[in-house]
């Protein structure tokens, strides 16, 4: 007795094997996405905390009078480690969903 | 304006970041259904400055992390009640940045933008048209 009459062992064996690509094609991917979107984000990281110190020190150091100033730049580093933070997640996930559709 | 609807005894507290930004203005940055987390900071003293606390909102949408909007209050010592308000961008990786700077009523409200930088020129355009109102508390 026959279990499956109607799909020829070639059939079968063809339709394995594509399966196997795509999926290996697909793990590979994201395997090799992830240092080199890991890698991007911490740039990201690095770059906008640059950014987030300068633009705010710039502003602070607009300010005429002495203690709001002062209490200005005082703020600075947080604000600069906050805004980096946010900036790093969301370079990693546009890097990885690029990736990941691909 | 919920939190004083829920709970009466908020209504006559010091507004937090969340209130300075309304719906529209949320809506038009794409975060009109956002999910909002509120967080206080404190800022250690130095050499010319005593220790600060930092009131931050942060926008983000329900789904994913972008775009993502925070608001931060401090509170600044000395004589200045307002400055001219400043905004600046860039983008770095794919990811777009906008900072707006300002003081108003003695205290100095950020406000900062992250988008994927496809999307990031509206949202940015949005921000800098509608900050002027939104430091000064008055964009309802």
């Amino acid at each position: 007795m026959k279990m499956f009459p109607r799909i020829p062992l070639k059939s079968l064996a063809t339709f394995g094997a594509i399966a196997l690509v795509v999926t290996s094609a697909y793990a590979a991917t994201w395997e090799q996405c992830l240092p080199t979107c890991t890698q991007n984000a911490e740039n990201a990281y690095n770059q906008s905390k640059a950014y987030y110190t300068q633009a705010q020190t710039n502003y602070c150091n607009s300010l005429t009078d002495p203690a709001a100033k002062n209490a200005c730049l005082a703020g600075v580093p947080a604000y600069a480690e906050q805004q980096a933070q946010n900036v790093k997640t969301q370079a990693f996930n546009s890097c990885m969903n690029g990736c990941t559709h691909v | 304006m919920l939190m004083a609807s829920l709970f009466p005894a908020a209504a006559w507290a010091a507004p937090t970041p969340c209130s300075l930004v309304d719906q529209e203005t949320l809506a038009a940055l794409a975060l009109g259904d956002a999910v909002t987390k509120v967080e206080h900071k404190t800022v250690p003293a130095t050499a010319q400055a005593p220790e600060q606390h930092v009131d931050m909102c942060t926008f983000t949408p329900r789904a994913g992390a972008a775009p993502s909007l925070s608001i931060m209050v401090m509170p600044l010592p000395g004589k200045t009640s307002s400055a001219r308000p400043a905004c600046n961008d860039s983008t770095v990786k794919n990811v777009g940045m906008a900072s707006c700077f300002g003081v108003a009523r003695g205290r100095m409200v950020t406000v900062s933008l992250v988008s994927p930088a496809s999307a990031f020129a509206p949202l940015n355009a949005t921000l800098r048209s509608r900050f002027g109102r939104l430091v000064d508390g008055t964009v309802k």
